[in-house]
């Protein structure tokens, strides 16, 4: 089984553990298939991340992409690396990029 | 190579080559200018123009993406932007309409970029007319759009600088013509007589403190230019962050939380936009 966020979600996919709200009420049980409907409603309710059947999602994929775009990132304030406040700002888009891959 | 910077900037003022541009501020001029002239008025002159009416719109509306909701009238849009936002716009349509024909997307899609960015810097720090700064965001960059289409060969070697010397397109304007885009942005602005809140940022978005007559603005669009360079939206002509201006930075006194969520806005914003763009065929 895999836990992916909603956006990852695609038709065809089966829960692995049921989908609750934030106030723990059953949204789909177990085994339940994701269609482009409930998915809209998952999202709508409020779930950010569920659990599926399998591994149909490439988070390998993911983590070498984070990997990349932090080297781009550096490489885009290489000419103002020994700037404190630019060095500062860096952390801020790095911190950006991370947060994007946990919710990825 | 050489360029005399006098005969250039005697080019660019005479550069009519935007006929819907100078044609319409010709006729909004007036009633810009008239006590009594009423939003209608002038939607009613522009809405005569239907190419140029759907682009101002398609522009509004990239650029206030998710603040507004969907703007679907010129008079609306003037109603929120104001007269001197929309002289900028009808400025900006058709100088990017130019820009796009001669296959400089990037360029494009880096100063929508600002457009947002500075648009929603300037919500968080709760600045007057929002609005106003995106669009002098959109076209802080318009000098480039004129080196590059009156001096092709010149702008070749501007390139070639860029990627041998690693160096900014800025520098290498300054090395290479003796001038640069910001100047060549101020010329430009003097020619079509825009205000000061949207010429300052566009003349000093490189040099935030030299800026007189709208300060803050300025520091924005300077800001916002270094987080969408940052944040890798479009190309602006080189992939170097410039350096913050530390006295405009400490003037929109922004804290870190603050930053943070800045950045996250623009993120989720630029996603949305690029999204808007593409669908509907990165035209104007």
């Amino acid at each position: 089984m895999q836990e992916i966020p909603i956006r990852r979600a695609a038709a065809g996919m089966k829960l692995a553990k049921p989908a609750l709200n934030d106030r723990g009420v059953l949204l789909f049980a177990t085994g339940a298939e994701l269609t482009e409907d409930n998915i809209a409603r998952l999202s709508k309710a409020g779930v950010k991340r569920v659990t599926v059947e399998g591994h149909p999602v490439d988070t390998d994929a993911q983590e070498k992409d984070l990997g990349q775009e932090i080297a781009e990132l550096h490489a885009r304030f290489r000419s103002v690396e020994k700037d404190a406040l630019m060095r500062k700002i860096r952390g801020f888009f790095a911190e950006r990029l991370n947060e994007r891959a946990k919710e990825a | 190579m050489t360029v005399e910077k006098e005969d250039f900037r005697k080019r660019v003022e005479a550069l009519i080559n935007v006929p819907t541009l100078q044609g319409m501020l010709e006729k909004i001029k007036p009633l810009m200018e008239s006590p009594n002239a009423g939003v209608e008025d002038i939607a009613n002159i522009i809405s005569a123009d239907q190419v140029l009416s759907a682009k101002i719109l398609k522009v509004v509306n990239s650029v206030s993406y998710g603040f507004f909701g969907r703007i679907s009238s010129l008079r609306h849009a003037l109603v929120i932007l104001g007269f001197d936002a929309i002289k900028g716009l009808i400025l900006s349509t058709s100088v990017f309409d130019a820009m796009l024909a001669a296959g400089f997307y990037g360029l494009w899609k880096h100063s929508m970029g600002c457009a947002i960015t500075a648009g929603v810097i300037a919500r968080k720090i709760r600045e007057p007319n929002p609005e106003e700064v995106s669009i002098a965001a959109l076209l802080h960059d318009i000098g480039k759009v004129i080196i590059k289409t009156e001096l092709p060969a010149e702008s070749t070697s501007l390139d070639q600088a860029v990627i041998e010397k690693q160096i900014s397109t800025y520098e290498a304007e300054r090395q290479i013509l003796g001038f640069d885009h910001a100047t060549v942005g101020e010329w430009l602005c003097q020619v079509w007589n825009l205000p000061d809140k949207l010429a300052d940022p566009i003349t000093y978005h490189h040099q935030p403190d030299l800026s007189c007559f709208a300060q803050r603005p300025t520091a924005i669009v300077h800001v916002a230019n270094v987080f969408v360079r940052a944040i890798g939206f479009g190309f602006g002509g080189d992939n170097l962050v410039p350096r913050i201006s530390p006295a405009a930075w400490e003037m929109l006194d922004m804290s870190d939380s603050l930053v943070r969520e800045i950045i996250g806005e623009m993120d989720g914003e630029l996603e949305d936009a690029e999204d808007f763009l593409t669908a509907n065929d990165t035209e104007i």
